[in-house]
């Protein structure tokens, strides 16, 4: 059974015990998270589907160090982050963390292959190490004669699989994808998630991927599903 | 480059684009202000250079005076132009003079001009009268005779060739003696506009010694009007103390004799024509101002625009501190673009000047008008380093501080709520 805590020299990547999320709402509190307990080995794959309003990306933005949490411990790589300055966090974030979102988020005002390499920028001056590994990432997604377009000139798939080489640039041990699909159509989606699935293994990296789609969910080495604030997980049938 | 510099420079200039709309206007506006500034300033820097010149034309750099008739300065005159200040010879001319006022009568009408005595070989060297007579010549005063201005000219109606009736302030002093003193008639043999007022209004010319026998000095002075080399306008303050060093170690010179440099002795006046400035400075000031109002809500809109993408850079790993570079320098860029581009125009405004107010007089068909009244045919300008320095920094810092505001607000977002943004 997946979730059990088991004994392993490699600590996972993402673990988290016990974590209540709670966000006031005028005089009441919306219970959000009551008690997630998850954990994700180095290269995994995870899915987590969940009606909207469950909390999936409010989990993500745990996850991430980008919210805090009411009660409950959060583990990167083996350490305790959920008391870590937001400052601190940040800096782990930029090189550990991609991120992929249902609207992008590309910069307008850069082209292409500088917003890929503004992952690497806000580290620090881009070495020529990273300019290649931007174009190569561009290529390996398919945008190979894209390099220098204008973000608004690119269809939805385009722009989506550009953001996956931005979330890749920096080599993270961890992608967390909310909803990537939401703005596509069915067959764009499709393989999206299989580009997805491919480069995060390519990369040795893993996963977490917020979907609604079944089918997508279906093709992630575990799945879960987030409900009245728990994570519970899901098998498939073959 | 920091990510928050490369990020400002593109959100401004974006890869593959024209300049940003939000730029051209931003640059625009505070350009403006850039331009209106240095032009104002400039033009006002080239009356007041005008006005100084003057003064120092009619007036001299310097004045040596005693407090009391100097009878023996023949000395006096030698040590200065012996003076030397770095090595150089600094005093080009030295010019006894003798002054007072007196009545002059015309057709019955009594004013009570000023008069200075001076000797035309002397004078003729630190004032250019040919320059500013407007009839008659300097070669025909003698002791008979008087030049006056054209201020004088007007008030009592006197042309050239008219004679005038001269009486001295001493008649007073003679009556109480017993003795008369008539009123002396001198002819007017020319008659001068210098365009400087004060002494437009109401003064007279005569030689030395009809003012010397007027005033009863015998062979005495009341001071020396002293004329720098040209090129040390700006240091007359530290000549004007080399001077009084120089007059307090000679050992024959008489007691308490001192130089004045003419900005002492303008001194308020000069200080109103800077006030003046300043105070026109501080209101332009404005015009900034308010294209900086212009770049700060320009900027607060990119920033709740970009809500979305501002959560993103946090997510990626942005900090704060990052985010508020990141605008700042925006406000900033566009306040260096702004300067530049508006003291290009200005120097392009400045440099076709009298073309410009020659246009805009012809349009409104006042070309006339703007002689007579305004007394000017060409419009004068003079650059100031300074004046500059001033405006590009204002013009940087202000677009700098119009920056700071969306700035914080971008920094101060929650990173979560701003992807969460719809
Ligand atoms: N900052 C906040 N303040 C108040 N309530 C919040 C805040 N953030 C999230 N919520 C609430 O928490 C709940 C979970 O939100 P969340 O966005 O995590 O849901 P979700 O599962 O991602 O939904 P969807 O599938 O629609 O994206 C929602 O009811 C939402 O209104
Ligand atoms: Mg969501």
């Amino acid at each position: 059974m997946v979730g059990k805590s088991s004994i392993s020299l490699i600590p996972a990547v993402i673990e988290s015990r016990e974590i209540v999320k709670t966000f006031p709402n005028g005089r009441e509190v919306i219970q959000v998270l009551d008690g997630v307990d998850f954990k994700l080995e180095r290269g995994k794959t995870a899915s987590i589907r969940g009606e909207s309003g469950s909390g999936k990306t409010t989990f993500l933005n745990i996850i991430s160090g980008l919210e805090a949490v009411d009660s409950g411990q959060l583990f990167w790589d083996g350490n305790r982050v959920d008391l870590r300055s937001s400052g601190e966090l940040a800096a782990v974030r930029s090189s550990q963390i991609g991120f992929i979102f249902q609207a992008y988020y590309l910069l307008p005002e850069l082209n292409l292959w500088e917003n890929v390499l503004l992952a690497a920028r806000l580290r620090g001056k881009p070495e020529p190490r990273e300019r290649d590994r931007a174009e190569y990432l561009l290529r390996r997604v398919g945008l190979a004669e894209r390099f220098k377009f204008s973000v608004e000139k690119l269809s939805g798939g385009e722009r989506q699989r550009a953001a996956l080489a931005r979330a890749l640039m920096n080599r993270p041990r961890l992608i967390l994808a909310d909803e990537p699909t939401g703005n596509l159509d069915e067959t764009t989606g499709d393989s999206m998630i299989e580009l997805l699935l491919e480069m995060v293994r390519e990369e040795g990296a893993s996963l977490i991927l917020v979907t609604h789609n079944m089918k997508h969910a279906a093709k992630t080495d575990v799945s879960y599903r987030l409900h009245l604030g728990k994570l519970q997980p899901v098998k498939h049938n073959g | 480059m920091p990510w928050s510099f490369y990020l400002a420079l593109k959100q401004l200039f974006p890869s593959g684009r024209k300049l940003s709309f939000f730029s051209v206007l931003s640059i625009a506006g505070v350009s403006l202000g850039v331009c209106l500034l240095i032009v104002v300033l400039s033009v006002m820097n080239g009356f007041q250079k005008e006005i100084r010149d003057k003064i120092v034309e009619t007036t001299g750099h310097l004045r040596v005076e005693a407090g009391s008739v100097i009878y023996d300065y023949d000395g006096i005159m030698e040590a200065l132009l012996g003076l030397e200040y770095r090595g150089e010879k600094v005093i080009r001319a030295v010019s006894p003079y003798a002054y007072g006022f007196v009545i002059v009568q015309n057709r019955s009408v009594p004013v009570f001009p000023a008069i200075r005595g001076v000797d035309i070989a002397y004078e003729a060297e630190i004032v250019p009268f040919n320059k500013f007579l407007i009839s008659g010549s300097v070669d025909d005063l003698d002791n008979d005779s008087v030049i006056i201005s054209s201020g004088l000219a007007r008030k009592i109606g006197a042309r050239q060739g008219d004679v005038l009736e001269l009486a001295s302030p001493l008649i007073i002093e003679k009556l109480k003696e017993d003795e008369l003193m008539l009123p002396r008639e001198v002819r007017v043999v020319g008659i001068f506009e210098t365009g400087w007022t004060v002494i437009d209004n109401n003064t007279l010319f005569c030689t030395l010694t009809l003012m010397q026998e007027f005033y009863g000095l015998e062979d005495g002075i009341h001071g020396l009007t002293v004329r720098l080399v040209d090129g040390y306008d700006e240091e007359v303050d530290l000549i004007t103390g080399k001077v009084n060093e120089l007059l307090r170690q000679g050992e024959d010179f008489p007691m308490g004799v001192r130089a004045f440099s003419w900005l002492d002795l303008n001194r308020d006046f000069l200080f109103v024509l800077q006030l003046e400035k300043s105070v026109m400075f501080f209101l332009l000031l404005f015009v900034i101002l308010v294209s900086a109002f212009a770049i700060t809500s320009t900027l607060l809109i990119t920033v709740v625009r970009k809500t979305k993408e501002i959560g993103l850079l946090a997510a990626m790993g942005a900090k704060p501190g990052g985010l508020v570079a990141c605008y700042t320098f925006q406000g900033f860029i566009l306040g260096v673009g702004g300067a530049t581009l508006g003291i290009a125009l200005a120097l392009l405004a400045l440099a076709n000047r009298n073309e410009i107010v020659g246009f805009v007089a012809k349009i409104f068909n006042k070309e006339e008008a703007l002689i007579r009244f305004y007394r000017f045919t060409h419009l004068p300008a003079h650059y100031q380093r300074d004046d500059f320095l001033w405006v590009v920094l204002c013009a940087i810092i202000i677009s700098t501080l119009a920056g700071l505001i969306p700035a914080f607000r971008a920094s101060r977002m929650k990173p979560a709520s701003a992807l969460r943004d719809e």
